[in-house]
């Protein structure tokens, strides 16, 4: 997304369906500051970008660069195509029900490097779907050209888990 | 390696740590000691091997951002190695 991050604040505010208003009183500022963050005249304060990724429903790195979260459909790359592994990267995202968001981002090489030793992947939170995602078959799954959303899970609390390689 | 701390009304915090402080012998030692005790069966073999790869990762892939939590009361933390 092409934009400036006044643009980008107004676009997600939009999509949220929040007015100016509706947003300051969330943010606890007035709706003149919204009215000169999204016309580029000022910027919102460091510490209350968590705040506000969080009420506009993104990440504050998508806030910032406009970047948005990628999640490709899985496909099997002939053999031809594929990459090294070791240029890869596993991006695990862990969205929990009460709003938290954990991104963590692991070189392949590492995986490969931790399995080999014999090393269980360490518990990226206390999320209950991760303790059961086996990486030695996400790994084996890699290694055979397997690329994209590798893995999607929704626990019964309502917690999200989402494991792609990229 | 950089810890960002950002929280709402709070001051941020920001550390530098050198990853060789990070990643030694003796931290390897403690992590496991600490896996250990936590149940989990991780040997020093093991946790240094990792940091020797972790540490020949990080030579080729300068500021690589490691973790990033937002929690829902607004608290951002985030680790570049």
């Amino acid at each position: 997304m092409d934009m400036t991050l006044g643009k980008r604040i107004a676009f997600f505010r939009k999509e949220k369906g929040f007015t100016q208003e509706g947003l300051a009183q969330k943010m606890n500022v007035s709706a003149q500051a919204v009215s000169k963050w999204e016309n580029d005249q000022t910027c919102p304060d460091v510490q209350s970008l968590p705040l506000l990724s969080q009420i506009l429903g993104i990440t504050v790195d998508e806030l910032l660069s406009g970047r948005k979260e990628n999640m490709p459909a899985v496909v099997m790359l002939p053999e031809e195509k594929r990459r090294d592994i070791s240029e890869m990267m596993l991006r695990i995202v862990v969205d929990s029900a009460d709003g938290d968001k954990v991104r963590v981002n692991l070189p392949m090489a590492l995986v490969k490097v931790a399995i080999e030793l014999g090393m269980e992947m360490p518990q990226v939170s206390g999320n209950k779907a991760l303790k059961s995602i086996d990486f030695k078959q996400i790994f084996e799954l890699v290694s055979h050209g397997a690329m994209g959303n590798l893995v999607e899970v929704e626990s019964s609390d309502g917690d999200t888990v989402r494991i792609f390689v990229e | 390696m950089k810890i960002n701390i950002i929280r709402p009304n709070e001051r941020n915090i920001c550390l530098r740590i050198p990853t060789a402080l990070m990643l030694n012998r003796l931290s390897a030692h403690i992590a496991a000691k600490a896996a250990q005790k936590n149940g989990e069966s991780l040997t020093f073999e093991q946790v240094y091997g990792f940091f020797a790869a972790l540490k020949e990762f990080k030579r080729t892939h300068d500021d690589w951002k490691l973790v990033e939590v937002q929690s829902s009361s607004g608290e951002y933390v985030e680790i570049t190695v």
